[in-house]
């Protein structure tokens, strides 16, 4: 039940009363009381109170809002200028952009490679594992449920960095296998964790 | 807790404060190449930190001032 000062506030404010933010604030038992306490009796310390937790009310939203776009934008801001920065630093002085691609090249041969000499061994065992990336225990204990195929590609993609293109040379596997299992990998280990929860 | 944010950035509290923004503060390092994830993570905790004493001081309207305001 309303009383008449409460039903005359509703009528002048009607607007205002709608609006997102005053339903929320008035969802909340407390700030419901000291709202109908203040228009009912209108005496300076309950309109105080009033304010009061208004203010509070509205500044937490603005924090949230803000905190979360500080967030957001500076996450863009952030891959725009790492892009910005390999673009002009690469190629370093001295070092051709022909000499970088052919050091990647030079790695995937490496990776190619079915010749067992020292270098290459010593290579594959200072190469580490996908799992030891992964700092969520949660999700690394699910890793095993993925085929060495699929950690194989994990590992080029996350950790290498190589394209599908690069990936398929390497495994000597076609393009459209190392996407789907890539996909298929993803999706195991999401489904896995859904599970769970 | 009510106001929670609120009262974290009263508290100075930043720690707290990266906790309760973990899930949207992750969500956001998808924009970057997993290498970069980290350093990301990093700068975004020190723009939250460089802005803590200007949240603070943000002034809002109080009840009367936010409805007589707007009301024409």
């Amino acid at each position: 039940m309303m009383t008449v000062r409460e039903e005359e506030f509703f009528k002048k404010y009607d607007a205002m009363m709608k609006q997102p933010i005053m339903k929320e604030f008035l969802k909340s038992g407390d700030n419901q009381r000291i709202f109908n306490k203040a228009i009912n009796d209108m005496d300076k310390e309950s309109i105080e109170q009033l304010n009061a937790s208004f203010r509070r009310y509205y500044k937490n939203i603005i924090l949230i809002s803000y905190i979360s776009k500080t967030i957001h934008f500076s996450a863009i801001e952030f891959d725009k200028k790492l892009r910005n920065y390999y673009k002009k630093n690469l190629p370093i002085p001295g070092v051709t952009e022909k000499s970088i691609t052919q050091e990647k090249h030079l790695l995937m041969d490496l990776l190619m490679s079915t010749d067992e000499d020292t270098t290459f061994i010593n290579f594959q065992l200072k190469q580490k594992n996908i799992s030891d990336y992964i700092a969520n225990a949660h999700l690394n204990s699910k890793m095993k449920l993925l085929s060495n195929k699929q950690l194989r590609i994990l590992e080029l993609i996350y950790i290498h960095n190589f394209n599908n293109k690069q990936i398929a040379k390497i495994l000597n596997d076609s393009e459209q296998t190392i996407s789907y299992n890539h996909q298929a990998a993803l999706k195991k280990l999401r489904n896995a964790c859904k599970q769970e929860k | 807790m009510e106001n929670q944010i609120l009262y974290e950035v009263e508290n100075q509290d930043l720690e707290r404060l990266l906790e309760i923004f973990r899930p949207a503060i992750k969500k956001s390092l998808i924009n970057t190449r997993m290498q970069e994830r980290e350093d990301l993570e990093q700068e975004i905790s020190m723009k939250i930190l460089e802005k803590l004493s200007y949240l603070q001081e943000i002034r809002t309207p109080d009840f009367f001032e936010f409805i007589e305001h707007h009301v024409d």
